[in-house]
This record gives structure tokens, sequence and C-alpha cells, in this order.
């Protein structure tokens, strides 16, 4: 865990690399008296200060900059921040971090910022988990997801959840606390119409927490067909440049290669395999064993052939494949005239780069299909973590509605329904766990 | 241990489980009684048990406590309550008749031989190196002990309100104890002010019985005891229930300016979940009826405690409320109802043993903590006994985990939760309410308090027995086949589906019914209950994780600058001895729980 202590704290907070720009950032508990050795002038709160900046102790100009001051507690860390932005050249950035750190800051550790925040109560787990998402994620879209976590709308949503059920359960647990004598009960129908209501709620959020997962963890498109019927070389058009290795020789891929790209915001990675259309025996060579467990992976998948990619539908890739497909005939440069029905084939030629757009068109319009964007409404589950236990919780919550229905006791039906309130407080991090914590601020970078 | 004395003051439910625990671990106990003739006396309602209570009497007795055996013999009618929900919460519950009681209780202290009750009052107590060295009597002057453990109920600072009027009094007819309380707060305690009401007392001949309700006992009763003899044939003497109406209600309503509750006279929080009668007419107004139970104090009794009509009105508006109820037309009072407002600590100054953490040998246990009822009172009386003589003897403490008893429940709570009323026990405090069942105590106790010697042979033997069928039983269910859709499941199978039980099923009663009832309920209920138990199991235990981390005495929140100030405030205060406690604690952030946890590790 990192060290818990109140000593003033500094990073760059920009990317590394020369930008035109770069921000240094301190925090720390009383950050007035550097800012003074910094400016020659008093702070102002969220006063952004264009100065020079002068070393703290021996007072020589370091560059003109702007200072900002954010006065603890109103701060992202709840504590003083000073951020300077400056000239993006690495000597610059580095001789005001040296500035810093000659003037009493410590260079602060991966996560550090976040750390603090998250230890002021500035923000909670989904937040932090949020904010390493962020940093880790892959591309804009799953980074707007965790911006959505971010405003603190899902922690917020599953709290007015969990009081649905605590307000369920209290309706219970006044039940139990008195006797038949004392009180009338409240019948099972209204009880369970209660739960379904938060059910109904629920399935939604895990149904679109598995879209969620999709955003961040990515989309599977494995390409399948005959031996040498250009399926390495359509991967490499795809991606635009010359990943898999192609040849004349039938079997040239004998194993999988996979290679990433972003379409539509969304992680997309590509598989090319190696060749399984043995004649009329299809998925039953050798090297098929690795192709099949990408056969079951796969989000989507390309059945490529030179001649005709119908064919490749037959029984046995039925059975192991329900998802869907999009048909590509290869190599169309090579047919002047294409004699097969065309309506839901799509000719490429990975020589002469045509259809590529359209396949790529035809890729997007699935995404586009099968992840509705555009519902942020029920909010995502970003993590791991976070889908396993909304899973845990819903799971608790149908079978409380089970329980209710075969006519189980009350006292019963209450423990299940107190499993999904721990569960939904796990997401949310009422209930600390120091392993969960230190996970998600080791994933954090210096500066955050 | 002949040298080695403990002192207990109070001769309550609390003070005798604490004098009879400390006896049984070989300890001189002295009992200081302001009257030996009202020890062991039931000053409120004559009844023993109830939701929750039940479970903590069956506790007692698992640990060796006097009150269950005591109920058992002279209980006038017992009932096992909320039959109609699942078995984790039935409740055993029984009416007393209260004289017996006292004297059954009197007679067992005096027939021990380490107990000695002294009549006289401790006025004072002294300190010396952070323990209590002696006790300061009113008459007897000054006595050297090695322990103490005040039980005084409501009897410190006690006031009793009737109407507009209020006198000093500990309960009805005794004197208040005036010196102690403020001897405590001089040692830096903090004290407030808590309060309860008592509903009055009816003279029986004035009542037309024909006119009301009957309420019998169970005709085949259980006993809350191990060691009380099977077959149990106790008296079933039947209770009365009759309803209020809109015309009591108007009476109440407009004579409420009397009421010393609502006059402003008490200052004193009282109870949410025992109100008195003007507290339930103001809060449920749209109710047109409240039930009363009209239960005899003892056998034969002319004397009528009207349960669910506490009040603290002037005596004549009580009269004419309660004349207007149907068959109360011509009643008599022997008792107004009263409200009493007394000093209770707030039990953040105590540790889980019930010992004090600001000195050293002194215990509070009962009503003082805050806490309603004879039967909390008994159980934190008992738990503060066994660890002042174990600690004496240097032997392990008795601190029992939320996991593993209601008391164990009902002190965490006390320590960690704001108390703003009196606690009354609810099964709904219990984490782990599916294991915490009446009928298991013995199981999840005995053996522990056998080791510790609070647990006699006599009462360990009877509960080898009683564990030794269960197990049997157990074994049967699983090779005992029976037949449903043509096909043969084991009764353990049969058993855990919904309604099934030995009885209902041939093949499990042909072979089973020459156990005792009791074991083969115990039995039929772990097999029904075992899938639910262990999913409950571990969802808390993840919550519970937290309870194994101890938290050092002197442990220095100030230090910690990025607690939230409502945080820090609360743990300086209760200062909990684990992070457990501490997220127990209401307002203690969870992200403050993180630091805390985090700074733990640093300092081990
Ligand atoms: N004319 C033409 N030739 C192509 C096209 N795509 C691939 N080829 C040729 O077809 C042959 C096989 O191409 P690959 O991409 O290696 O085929 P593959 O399906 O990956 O083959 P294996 O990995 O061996 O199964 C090579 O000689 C390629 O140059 C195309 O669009 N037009
Ligand atoms: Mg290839």
């Amino acid at each position: 865990m990192l060290p818990y202590d109140q000593e003033n704290i500094v990073a760059i907070a920009t990317p590394p690399g020369i930008g035109a720009l770069a921000v240094v950032r301190l925090s720390g508990k009383d950050l007035k008296p550097l800012y003074k050795e910094f400016t020659h002038k008093k702070p102002k709160n969220r006063f952004a200060l264009f100065t020079k900046l002068y070393h703290p102790k021996n007072n020589h100009i370091l560059d003109e900059v702007v200072v900002t001051y954010f006065k603890s507690p109103g701060s992202y860390t709840g504590e003083d921040i000073i951020e300077i932005s400056c000239h993006g050249g690495t000597a610059v950035k580095n001789s005001i971090l040296q500035a810093a750190i000659d003037g009493g800051a410590r260079l602060a550790q991966p996560g550090e910022f976040s750390y603090r925040s998250f230890l002021n109560g500035k923000m909670d787990l989904l937040q932090a988990e949020a904010v390493s998402a962020i940093i880790s994620s892959k591309t804009s879209r799953s980074a707007e997801l965790s911006l959505y976590h971010l405003e603190g709308k899902v922690s917020k949503m599953l709290g007015e959840i969990k009081s649905k059920i605590i307000d369920v359960l209290s309706i219970i647990e006044n039940e139990l606390n008195f006797s038949e004598d004392e009180i009338s009960l409240t019948s099972y129908s209204t009880i369970r119409s209660m739960l379904e209501d938060v059910q109904t709620q629920i399935n939604r959020i895990v149904d679109s927490s598995l879209i969620g997962k999709k955003i961040f963890s990515g989309i599977r498109i494995i390409i399948l067909g005959r031996p040498n019927t250009g399926k390495s070389s359509l991967f490499n058009a795809l991606l635009g440049h010359d990943r898999a290795i192609t040849s004349p020789v039938a079997g040239t891929t004998r194993d999988t290669v996979e290679s990433w790209f972003e379409l539509e915001g969304v992680p997309v990675c590509l598989v090319d395999t190696a060749g399984v259309w043995e004649s009329k025996k299809p998925l039953d060579n050798l090297g098929v064993e690795k192709t099949i467990s990408e056969l079951d992976r796969a989000d989507l998948c390309l059945l490529v052939d030179d001649e005709n990619p119908r064919a490749l539908i037959n029984t046995e890739f039925m059975k192991r494949y329900q998802h869907h497909y999009i048909l590509v005939k290869s190599k169309s440069d090579l047919v002047p005239s294409p004699s097969i029905v065309k309506d839901d084939i799509i000719f490429t030629s990975s020589k002469e780069n045509t259809g590529i757009n359209k396949l790529l068109t035809s890729i997007s319009t699935y995404i586009l299909n099968n992840i509705n964007l555009a519902d942020h409404t029920h909010g995502f589950m970003i993590t791991q973590r976070q889908r396993g236990l909304l899973e845990e919780s819903a799971l608790c919550l149908n079978e409380a509605i089970a329980q209710l229905a075969e006519g189980i006791e009350t006292d019963i039906v209450a423990s299940t329904l107190n499993g999904f309130v721990v569960a939904i407080k796990d997401v949310v991090g009422e209930i600390p766990n120091k392993a969960i914590i230190q996970n998600i601020f080791s994933n954090f970078c210096v500066g955050k | 241990m002949r040298n080695k004395s403990i002192v207990i003051v109070g001769g309550g439910h609390a003070g005798v489980e604490a004098a009879f625990a400390v006896a049984n671990l070989g300890i001189k106990a002295l009992l200081v009684s302001m009257d030996k003739n009202a020890v062991g006396r039931m000053s409120c309602n004559p009844a023993i048990g109830g939701l929750g209570k039940g479970h903590l009497v069956k506790e007692i007795d698992a640990l060796g406590g006097i009150m269950a055996r005591a109920s058992d013999a002279c209980g006038i009618q017992f009932k096992m309550l909320n039959k109609s929900k699942g078995r984790a919460v039935w409740s055993p519950r029984a009416q007393i008749d209260k004289h017996q009681y006292a004297h059954y209780i009197q007679s067992i202290l005096s027939a021990h031989k380490n107990i000695s009750i002294i009549q006289d009052e401790v006025v004072d107590f002294s300190v010396d190196k952070g323990s209590v060295s002696s006790i300061v009597l009113r008459n007897g002057g000054t006595l050297k002990t090695n322990a103490l453990i005040v039980c005084s109920g409501t009897f410190l600072n006690g006031m009793i309100h009737i109407g507009k009027e209020h006198y000093s009094a500990g309960r009805f007819g005794e004197r208040a104890v005036i010196g102690l309380s403020n001897a405590i707060v001089n040692k830096g305690f903090k004290v407030s002010r808590l309060k309860t009401g008592t509903p009055p007392r009816l003279l029986s001949s004035s009542i037309k019985w024909n006119k009301l309700q009957r309420a019998d006992g169970d005709e085949h009763a259980v006993p809350f005891s191990i060691l009380t003899k099977r077959p149990f044939h106790p008296k079933n003497i039947p209770c009365h229930i009759v309803d209020t109406n809109t015309n009591v209600h108007k009476i109440l309503a407009d004579n409420l300016h009397e009421s010393a509750m609502y006059s402003g006279k008490i200052t004193g929080v009282g109870p949410r979940y025992c109100p008195s009668i003007e507290d339930k007419i103001v809060r449920f107004s749209d109710r047109g009826k409240h039930q009363l139970f009209l239960e005899p104090e003892w056998y034969n009794s002319d004397q009528i405690y009207v349960n669910g009509f506490s009040t603290s009105m002037p005596k004549h508006i009580q009269e004419l409320a309660l004349r207007s109820i149907s068959g109360l037309e011509d009643v008599q009072l022997i008792r107004p109802g009263y409200a009493i407002e007394y000093d209770y600590f707030p039990s953040s100054q105590l540790k889980s043993t019930l010992e004090t953490k600001m000195i050293d040998g002194l215990y509070f246990a009962g009503q003082m903590n805050g806490t309603s009822g004879y039967e909390e009172a008994a159980a934190q009386g008992l738990i503060a006994g066994a660890n002042a003589g174990l600690k004496l003897l240097n032997n392990n403490s008795l601190v029992l985990g939320r996991d593993m008893a209601y008391i164990g429940v009902l002190i965490d709570d006390l320590i960690t939760k704001d108390i703003n009323e009196p606690y009354r026990m609810f099964t709904s405090s219990a984490e782990y309410r599916l294991s915490l069942r009446a009928d298991n105590a013995g199981m999840r106790l005995t053996k522990n308090a056998y080791d510790l010697g609070l647990v006699k042979e006599k009462q360990y033997a009877l509960f080898n027995t009683f564990k030794t069928s269960v197990s049997e039983i157990k074994t049967l269910c699983n090779a005992i086949k029976v037949p449903i859709d043509s096909k043969n499941i084991p009764l353990t199978d049969y058993l855990k589906r919904p309604k099934n039980t030995i009885f209902n099923c041939n093949q499990g009663r042909s072979v089973l019914e020459k156990y005792p009832y009791e074991a083969i309920f115990t039995a039929e209920t772990d097999i029904k209950y075992e899938g639910y138990v262990k999913i409950e199991n571990a969802r808390v235990s993840k919550l519970m994780k937290m309870d194994d981390v101890k938290i050092p005495n002197l442990f220095d929140y100030s230090s910690l600058n990025n607690l939230s100030s409502e945080s820090k405030e609360k743990l300086c205060r209760v200062k909990p001895e684990t992070l457990g406690q501490a997220s127990r604690i209401a307002g203690v952030r969870p992200s403050d729980l993180g630091i805390l946890a985090i700074c733990l590790k640093a300092h081990p």
C-alpha cells in the first residue's frame, strides 16, 4: 500500500513526450508557503496567474508559466493543489520538478493524487475504479463510460436500488420483530411485486454491463476459411499494414495471429486463423483445436472463401457457432463477373484494396447494432469485480422471489435479500476492502 | 481464591446473574442490595422471554445462568411466539409468578456457598493504580474488593413521574440510589438520562372477565432450561385480551398535557418499541384500537398487569380511560402506571467484557447501560460476572462474537451504536440470524462455558446427551429413505423441502419418535437450514473480516489528519477494539475505515 503521510507531493501530470505545454502538479496539506516562494505573490483560490516562476531556494527564474492554486478541501485531492502549466520541453519540465523537490516536495507515487482524493472522501470506490479505467482505457468510448462513473451517477443509481430493497427488508423485519398478535402481515404478493420491480432494473444493468464489458475488453472478430483462400491477406488489408505472413503455399498460417484496432470507439481484436476446411470434412484436422477455441470466444466471424463463402456454412459450423457472421468472397480481382448471388456477400480484393471499406462498414454496423452506445441511462459496470458482484446481487434477488413463491419462511427470504444488499454495498465500496483499494491504485500512473 | 472477592451492586436480574457467575467460578460474590427481599424481583411485566428476548434466555441457560431455570420453575403459562414464521425467529415466552420467582432466586443464591447478600448501599468506591480497590457502604464502612460490578438498574438518581407529580424513587415503593451515580461521574464517566414506563395494575375482582377474550398458552409447553425435568407439565393459566377504542383514545388525547412525558417533565428519551399508550395514540392516530393483554402477576393473583398500557398520566385519567373499555367499566387500580427516569452510562465507555475502558476491575451491566428488559439485563450481568471472575483467575475472557450469540450482538451494539432510547433485543439486529436459533443455544455456547467453569457437570452431561441424540437423528435421516414420485430419497432431502417434517412422514416418525421432541426439532431444523446458513455465513463473513483487525488501545486518531471530523470524533469517543466495531459505529465513513485499515497496518 502507498504510504499515508502528509508530505507535499509533485509529479508531471501530462503524458511523457514532447507536447507544446506540460503541467506539473503538487498536492499537500498546506502549499501557501511554497506558492509564495514560486510566484512571490499570495495565492488566490482557483485563480490562474500568469507569472514568472522562481526557484524556491535560489530565486532563479525558471520559466514563464500559468500557476493555479486550489485551496483545500475544495480540490481534486482534498488538499491544497498547485498546478503549473509550463512549456513542454523536457528540460523545462524537469527543472520545475526539481525546484518543487528542492522546495520540500517529494515525487508522487503512481496513483497517489487519486489515492489521496479517495482517502479524503472526494471519490468513492466506483469513481476510483473509473479513474483507473480511464487511465488504462483502450479507446475513447471506454473513457466516456468511465467518465459516467466519475460523475457518481452509477453509485447513485445503485444506491437507489439498494434503498428500495432495504425498504422491502424493513417491512419483513418489522413483521419478524413483532408477534402475530401485535401487527398485521403484509401480503406475499405485495412484497413480491416490490422485488420484481427491482429485478427488472437490475437485469437491465446486468445486460448493459455485458455491453460495457465489450467496450472495455473489446470485440473479437475471427477470420475463418479454407487454406490458401487469402485470409491472412485480408487480415493485413483490414489492419492497413502487414502483420500476418502470406504466401501461395497452403497452410502458411499455423497458429492464430491477432491484432487490435479501434472501430466506433470500441476496441476490436481481429484474429487470423489457420485454414480449417479440408475437403468436405470441416473442423477435423490438425491445428484445428486452436481455431475451435477461438470460435468459442468470438463475437463475430468473417467467413472467407475465394469461391463461395456460403459453402462454409454447414451443420458442423452451425453447431459450433451461433453468433453473427459476415460472408466474404476474397480475391475478387480474379473473377471479373461473379457468378454467385451476392446480396449478402461482400466482395474483396486484398491485392487491389477493393471492398475492404465496405467490409469495415459492415463490421461497424454490427457494432452499432449490437452495442447500444447511446443508451447509457442504465449505467455500466466497468470492471470484472463490479460485474461479478452485480450478477451475484441479481442471483440473490431471483432466489428471494423464488423462495417467496415456494412459501419459504421470511427469515430465510430476509437472509437472501441481505445478500443482495451486501453485494451492492460491495460494488460501491461501502465495505472497505484493502486488497481492492490497493489493486486499483497500483494501476494508476504518476500524476493522476 | 479464598481471599478474593467481587462486589456486585444491585440484586436485579443483572446483579443476580453476575453474582451467580462469579460464585460458579469459585470466587466470593458479595451482592449488595438495599433490600434483601427485593433480590430477584420482577419489577415490571410478569413475563420472561418473547421475540429476541427468548433467545437471550436460552443463551443465558446455555452459559450456566439462572434466569431460564427460574422461569421454568415459576412459569404459569408457556408459549412459543412467531410459530407462523421461520424457525430461526421462533421465540419462547412464559408468564411468571413474580412472587415465586423472587423466592426461587433468593433461595438459589442463599444456598450457594460463595454468595453473600449484604443489605446496604454502595455510596462510593476507591481506585488504586487504575484498578478498583474498595467500596464504601452507607452503613457498613469500607470493604476491600478485587472488582466491582455495578448493576443498579433504574435506581441511579431514579425519578418517578405520575402526571404532574414526581418524586425520587428507584422503583415503585423503593428508594433511589443517589450517591453512587455521582461517584461514578466523579471518576470521569459520561452520564445521560433515559426513561421507561410501566402500566397500571388492576384489581382482578373488579374486572368482568366473561366479557374478555381468553388467550391460553401452548398445550405442549417447552421449557427454557436444559436442567428442567422432562416431561414438562407446567400450569397453563390464561391471559385475556381486550381492545381500546376511540373513546379511550379521546380521553387520553384530551389530557395529553397532563402526561408527564408530554408536558415536558421528562428529559430522558423513552423507548420506541414499547411505547406508552399516549405515544401510541399520537403516533398511530389512524388506528381505532390497540390490543391490551391482561396478565396475572402471580398464580391466583388479585393483581393484573395491563400489557400495552404503559403511561405517565395522572391516576384519575388512567382510571377514566380504562373504564371506557368493555369489561373494565368498574375497574379499580391497585397502583397507577408511571414513568421512571434514571441515569445511564453510554456503553461506548465499556469493553466487550463489560469492564470499563477507564478503570480496571469496574464493570457495568444491565439497564444502567441503556437497555430495557429483564433478559437484556440478565445477559449482561452474566457476561460481566463471568469476565470479572475470569480476570481474577487469569483465564481467557468470555467475549461472544456476533456470529455466536444474541448476547454478542447485544453487547457489541451497546458499545458501538449511539443509543437514544432503551435498547431492546431484536432478531433483526443479528447478521447471523439463521444460525442463532433459540433451540440451538446450547450447541453454540455450552462447551465453551463448561471449559471456563460456568457450566457445571450435571448440565454438561444433559447437554452431551442432547447433542448425541441430535447427531444420531441426523445420521438416521441420511439412512432412512422416503418414497417420493416413485423414487426413494433420503429423509434428509425430503426435510429440506418447505413444510416437510419428520412427524408428517411415516418412515421418519416410526424410527425417530423414540427420541426426545427437542432433539428431533433441533436436528430437523439444522437439516432444513443447513444450506441457507452456509450462504449466510459466507456473505456475512465478508463483512466480519474486519473484526479480526485489532485496534491498539491507545491508538491516536488525532494524528490521522485525513479522517473526516465526524468520523474522528466518533472514533475518539468510542475507541473501538477492532476495525469491525469501528465499521459499525454510525457516522463513520467507509473511506475513513480505509484510512484506518491502512494506518493500522503501518503501526502494528
Ligand atoms: N489475386 C489475388 N491474390 C490474392 C489475394 N489475396 C491473397 N492472394 C494470394 O493468395 C495466396 C494465399 O494468400 P494468404 O493470405 O496467405 O492465404 P491464407 O488463407 O492465409 O492461407 P493459409 O494461411 O495458408 O491458410 C497468396 O499467394 C496471396 O498472394 C487477392 O485479393 N487477389
Ligand atoms: Mg494465412
